[in-house]
């Protein structure tokens, strides 16, 4: 035992993280206990839930939410300027070019990373991926499911972190804060195959009304057949009860007809989300909002943004073994992502609450991917490369003013010439991970100091690779 | 999915928790009355109770261990052979005779054999006890006289469930330390386990796999003594011999098949063998499978491995262990950088992550006491060992080169040179001058410190190779010929069979805190639980030639590992760290696959990898088989490349999994092509099945619970389960074959 840690039990842990039993180790491990804040800042406490698209593969600012035009810039991109005055390309975003007063861009982007996966894992941690510390760093939806822990209710059924159409290779789970806070994958990888594909929303813990009596049948069955099992009562190793324990919870979600609601898309609901993968996701998740059923982070995957090659123009790409010519490329990752945040964004805001609020007031949207693209024309290979130095965030609901942009790119779109926020720096992901934290009422300053491996764990790191850095709230985003 | 703990208390099914209570009061009644028990109050003499209102210690464990089967007052639950009050003894009615029943159990009847769990007095007890039970239904008295009085007095008064059962005998060096110390802190507990739950224990950790239905009765009704041993010897690929060190092994030929399969997944998992970007894997799993069929030294195969070279290693199974290490680093330093890591890691069980960026100092002086003291130089210097290796992946090929060079312009602002020209190789064996350099920038990392001195050295003692000896060389003689290489692969394996390494985690060693006569300063403890024993294990090892199944052997050779995992009375969660009971573990992710595709005979995929000698590797999956590709990431799966397989934790997903996904309910139809459902009821159409007061449909049960759980349900589990067929027929048989894949012990080891 390392005497400097504090030491609890499995059976303490539990207790401590608000008993809840989504999944723990056999074996008493240490558990975060002491967590601890500055309390220098005030979080805003505007959203309930907030739902992460993550466009990964790292979309073009110019070829979306940061225009720009130039000879490159084909006529079909139908280039307008929105009621609210900011350019857009309606050829590519049409819904969302309509809806430009919902929603702010961030156009001052910065990241540190330009290697997709260390992308990926910097967007869902929110920090660089040491490998040293790879097994206990816990990603932002298992940091807002653990502080959601507390404030569970009875009738919340739903896991509080939900992650759709993630590849669970390229997925950061828990770490340290353990399988209380590990996320429910659903939905599969989205490879550009798969991008037509509806959504496989199939778990094992929905039960279709055609299966409830064979459901309802074995388990009564499993009941009476476990009070017979001799296992030498109080000698009965504790995992037995404990796993036990578990067989319950999950029946309590199976039995609950609302939960094989929330994960079923009606066809007109696929069709008006645009027919894609992301769709059905976004479906999914104004679902999983309007049950109010304890999710509180929904992290939703779209692939395929890396086209560094016939951007414009096309790419062929398979389909269950069969070829799809010239369907792969930016008019479609922005159609597809079009349909879905912008139905997404009406759903949320004609939903009401039972206290007569719109979701979307309560709910935080937030979409970006890892890095930018390279501006100016497109490269040799007909398409763009990566690009640390600029790239877009888009945040929609919880009291975010519509029609914000802030800060600016070059002419060619490539680099950040303009902050517009009052650090008068390029946002960082950082930056963006305080907006959620502070929005959903966490304090981004509270670090864990118990460990695994005795390094605490800051929910916002300012030890960046760029050096320190004081990262914070945007709060320019908020009206 | 949480929820709160409220809601699952008030959700449990309130019937499902009786028996528990039932057993809790009991045990509790029955210690605290030990004391104030006599003779004759233990032979049931006070006429007005019943006997299942007796509260004497016989009584009560009568009522735990017995009734359940002949009734609460001995009448036999309705069955006529179970009667112990009819006055007939069909197997003997002297005190002597009925022990030696109760011990031995009686063989083609569910009546198991009690000695493994009950003590030689515990048994004498509920021999007398029977006696009386029997005496007071017909109306005589068996007070026993003499000294027999005196003795049972004794018993009565003392704490049957953990001083008079004893600690079984010490087997060998592992029982000597492990019981030593139980005996010595008088630790409660476990008594040995049953021949039922040790055959599908053995079989689960040896081989991964479950056994035959056949199997387990064979097992169960050989009267040998040896029985145990030779099983663990047949497993392992072992001839049969009695001396703890085995004389002769099978040839490669003829090895067991589950048994390297297991531990080949288990190396390619510790190993990393994982087809990132298309490289081939298949090279070092067969070079594994090799070591494993041929009982290859295990310091022989790791000093292979570090010392490989491949132009190709697709055609070198031993270079694929630094060829992974490498994969998606770039830049040579990196490259030595994060095979020190790893090697250190796998074969000297340090984590040298941290001091690969900075010193230990200041950062670790909390967390690892000797790393604390350890210095980034001194990381550097061990990379340096492997400074002539270059690592090269020819574009878009599915193999890697390994070869030993330096660079042809060694000034540290040289053009980069890509490929094989800008090296030139040879025997280069001055370590001074290996081509790890520290005046170049690396991918993504700080610059490094030109002024450091980074000759090749060893960071357990600072050895340098010798000179005109190639420096990896050295490094893996170094490395194999420590003590710690022992150390490290004795509690590796230890911990796969003992669930708890002796340091644990397994491959996160403080070194400074390993030696009992020099223990670290105040509050630092010792790292491990028994540091003596894992030197006696380490030195056999080493006096064995490295010998993987000897090591293993010895294990399930002792008592220790034969020990029930039931929780005496009195235990406490830290006793999980001295082994005074086996410790449960759950089933490995591929291990359950392979324990549903055995229990319902229906194969996965159509190519039904998991059940030949592939397996189910990770790289068949992805892709490929959704199903299946999910399962095994609930159970915790590695990816062999970020994500190390998780086999302690449990899930309310796991349990969801296992209730209702299609990887077990597809499996237990009969309309599934040769699943045991649909065998079973070719063999035993449902019409046949109530003949006879339901012979058949007994004996469909008695198949279900062998094939699935190993063991013979309990006559309680049978009525539970006849009554379920009775009323649905085809349906219910499906619904009892799923129902045995859900009970609790069907993904553990026990």
């Amino acid at each position: 035992m390392n005497p400097w840690i504090p030491q609890l039990t499995r059976r303490e842990w539990l207790r401590v993280g608000g008993a809840t039993v989504v999944g723990h180790s056999l074996l008493p491990t240490l558990r975060p206990h002491n967590v601890m804040a500055a309390e220098t800042v005030k979080p805003r406490a505007t959203a309930e839930t907030c739902i992460f698209i993550d466009l990964m593969g790292g979309p073009s600012q110019l070829d979306t939410f940061d225009i720009k035009e130039g000879a490159w810039t084909p006529e079909d991109f139908d280039v307008q300027t929105t009621k609210q005055g900011t350019r857009m390309p309606v050829g590519l975003l049409p819904k969302l070019s309509e809806r430009i007063d919902q929603y702010a861009i961030v156009r001052s982007m910065n990241f540190f990373e330009n290697a997709h996966v260390r992308g990926t894992y910097y967007l869902q941690a929110g920090r660089i991926q040491s490998p040293a510390r790879l097994g206990e760093i816990p990603s932002v939806g298992s940091v807002v499911a653990y502080e959601s822990l507390a404030n569970r209710k009875d009738d919340h059924f739903l896991p509080p972190f939900v992650s759709m159409n993630m590849d669970p290779f390229q997925l950061v789970g828990s770490g340290l804060l353990g399988a209380t806070s590990s996320p429910l994958l659903v939905g599969q990888t989205q490879t550009i195959g798969n991008r037509l594909r509806a959504m496989d929303t199939s778990l094992p813990l929905l039960v279709s009304d055609a299966e409830r009596p064979e459901f309802e049948r074995r388990r009564d069955l499993l009941q009476r057949l476990r009070q017979e099992w001799h296992g030498g009562g109080e000698q009965t190793p504790r995992i037995f009860q404990d796993i036990d324990d578990y067989y319950h919870s999950a029946w309590r979600i199976m039995e609950d007809s609302r939960a094989a609601d929330v994960f079923a898309i009606p066809a007109a609901d696929h069709d008006r989300y645009g027919a894609s993968g992301v769709g059905d996701a976004c479906a999914v998740a104004r679902n999983l909002v309007s049950a109010d059923a304890g999710t509180r982070f929904i992290f939703i995957a779209q692939d395929g943004w890396d086209l560094h090659g016939n951007a414009y123009e096309g790419n062929d790409f398979f389909v269950d073994g069969k070829l799809v010519k010239g369907g792969w490329n930016q008019y479609q990752m922005c159609w597809d992502l079009d349909a879905a945040l912008a139905t997404l964004l009406d759903d949320l805001a004609q939903s009401k609450d039972p206290s007569g609020r719109p979701l979307l007031e309560k709910t935080l949207v937030v979409v970006m991917g890892e890095f930018g693209r390279l501006g100016g024309p497109l490269d040799g290979l007909k398409g763009r490369g990566h690009n640390e130095h600029a790239g877009v965030a888009v945040l929609a609901g919880a009291g975010v003013q519509g029609g914000v942009v802030l800060g600016a790119t070059d002419a060619l779109g490539g680099k950040v010439d303009t902050h517009g926020w009052h650090k008068d720096r390029p946002v960082y992901p950082e930056d963006i991970l305080a907006t959620i934290y502070s929005s959903l009422g966490i304090d981004w300053t509270k670090e864990i100091l118990a460990t695994p491996s005795g390094r605490p764990f800051q929910y916002v790191e300012n030890t960046s690779p760029r050096g320190t850095i004081d990262f914070g709230e945007i709060s320019e985003l908020f009206g | 999915m949480a929820m709160g703990s409220a809601v699952v208390g008030m959700n449990r099914v309130s019937m499902f928790h009786q028996p528990r209570q039932f057993a809790s009061q009991l045990t509790s009644r029955w210690v605290a009355l030990l004391c104030i028990a006599t003779a004759p109050a233990v032979l049931g003499q006070e006429p007005e109770r019943s006997p299942s209102e007796d509260a004497s210690p016989a009584a009560a464990l009568f009522q735990e261990h017995c009734a359940k089967c002949h009734g609460k007052d001995g009448h036999g639950a309705g069955q006529p052979q179970r009667n112990l009050v009819d006055r007939k003894w069909h197997h003997g009615a002297e005190v002597t005779e009925i022990e030696a029943t109760i011990g031995a159990g009686v063989a083609e009847t569910e009546m198991p054999a009690w000695r493994d769990q009950l003590s030689p007095e515990t048994v004498t007890l509920l021999a007398h006890y029977l006696l009386s039970l029997e005496a007071k239904k017909h109306g005589a008295t068996t007070t026993p006289r003499g000294p027999q009085a005196t003795r049972l007095t004794n018993l009565a008064s003392a704490n049957l469930s953990t001083a008079t059962l004893p600690l079984p005998p010490d087997r060998n060096l592992i029982d000597e330390y492990i019981f030593g110390r139980l005996r010595k802190e008088n630790i409660p507990h476990a008594g040995l386990c049953s021949d039922a739950d040790f055959f599908r224990r053995i079989h689960l950790d040896l081989t991964g796999r479950l056994p035959d239905a056949a199997e387990v009765r064979t097992f169960l009704a050989d009267q040998d003594a040896t029985k145990r041993d030779k099983l663990i010897d047949k497993l392992l690929g072992i001839q049969y011999s009695a001396e703890p060190v085995p004389a002769d092994y099978q040839a490669p030929w003829q090895v067991g098949e589950p048994f390297v399969s297991k531990w080949r997944y288990f190396f390619e998992d510790l190993f990393r063998n994982y087809d990132e970007c298309s490289l081939d894997t298949s090279a070092f799993r067969n070079y594994l499978v090799g070591f494993l069929k041929s009982n290859i030294p295990y310091d022989v195969l790791v000093r292979d491995m570090l010392s490989a070279t491949a132009v190709n290693s697709t055609s070198s199974g031993a270079a694929g262990f630094l060829v992974r290490q490498a994969a998606f680093v770039i830049t040579h330093e990196d490259k030595c950088d994060q095979n020190n890591v790893y090697i250190t890691r796998n074969f000297l069980g340090i984590n040298l992550h941290c001091i690969s960026c900075h010193d230990g100092s200041d950062h670790l002086d909390q967390i690892n006491l000797w790393l604390s003291q350890k210095k980034r130089v001194e990381f550097w210097r061990q990379s340096a060992f492997l400074g002539d290796v270059h690592i090269l992946r020819p574009g878009g090929q599915p193999y890697y080169v390994l070869v030993e060079g330096r660079r042809k312009d060694p000034r540290p602002d040289a053009p980069n040179q890509l490929g094989m020209a800008g090296f030139e190789f040879g025997p280069f064996t001055d370590p001074a001058q290996t081509d790890y350099r520290l005046d170049l920038l690396t991918y993504l990392r700080t610059p490094r410190d030109p002024k450091a001195d980074v000759f090749p050295a060893f960071i357990l003692d600072g050895a340098k190779p010798r000179d005109g000896l190639n420096p990896r060389h050295e490094f893996a003689r170094m490395v194999t010929e420590s003590q710690q290489f022992a150390k490290v692969a004795v509690n590796l394996i230890w911990a796969q069979f003992m669930t708890v390494g002796i340091v644990d985690p397994p491959l996160d060693w403080d070194l400074a805190r390993q030696d009992p006569d020099h223990p670290p300063p105040a509050p630092w403890e010792l790292q491990p639980s028994h540091p003596h024993l894992l030197d006696a294990l380490a030195d056999d090892f080493r006096k064995q030639h490295f010998n993987l199944r000897h090591l293993m052997r010895t294990i399930c050779r002792s008592n220790a590992y034969h020990l029930s995992s039931q929780t005496p009375a009195g235990y406490e969660d830290r006793f999980d760290r001295l082994y005074s009971r086996k410790l449960v573990r759950r089933l490995w992710a591929q291990e359950i696959v392979d324990a549903i595709l055995k229990a319902t005979t229906v194969s996965v995929t159509e190519k039904d990898f998991s059940m030949n000698s592939k397996g189910p590797t990770r790289d068949v999956l992805v892709g490929h088989n959704i199903d299946l590709s999910r399962f095994l990431d609930t159970f915790g799966q590695s990816n062999r490349d970020t994500k190390e397989a998780d086999t302690q934790s449990i899930s309310l997903l796991q349990s969801a999994t296992m209730l209702n996904s299609t990887m077990i309910k597809s499996k237990v139809l009969a309309s599934t092509t040769g699943s045991r459902v649909a065998q079973l009821l070719t063999d035993y159409p449902p019409a046949t099945w109530w003949e006879e007061d339901g012979r058949v449909a007994r004996q469909i049960l008695e198949e279900l619970f062998l094939t699935t759980l190993s063991r013979l349900p309990t006559p309680g589990e049978v009525n539970v389960l006849l009554e379920h067929m009775r009323q649905h027929q085809q349906v219910g048989l499906e619904d009892v074959h799923w129902s045995l894949l859900n009970q609790l012990e069907f993904i553990l080891n026990r």
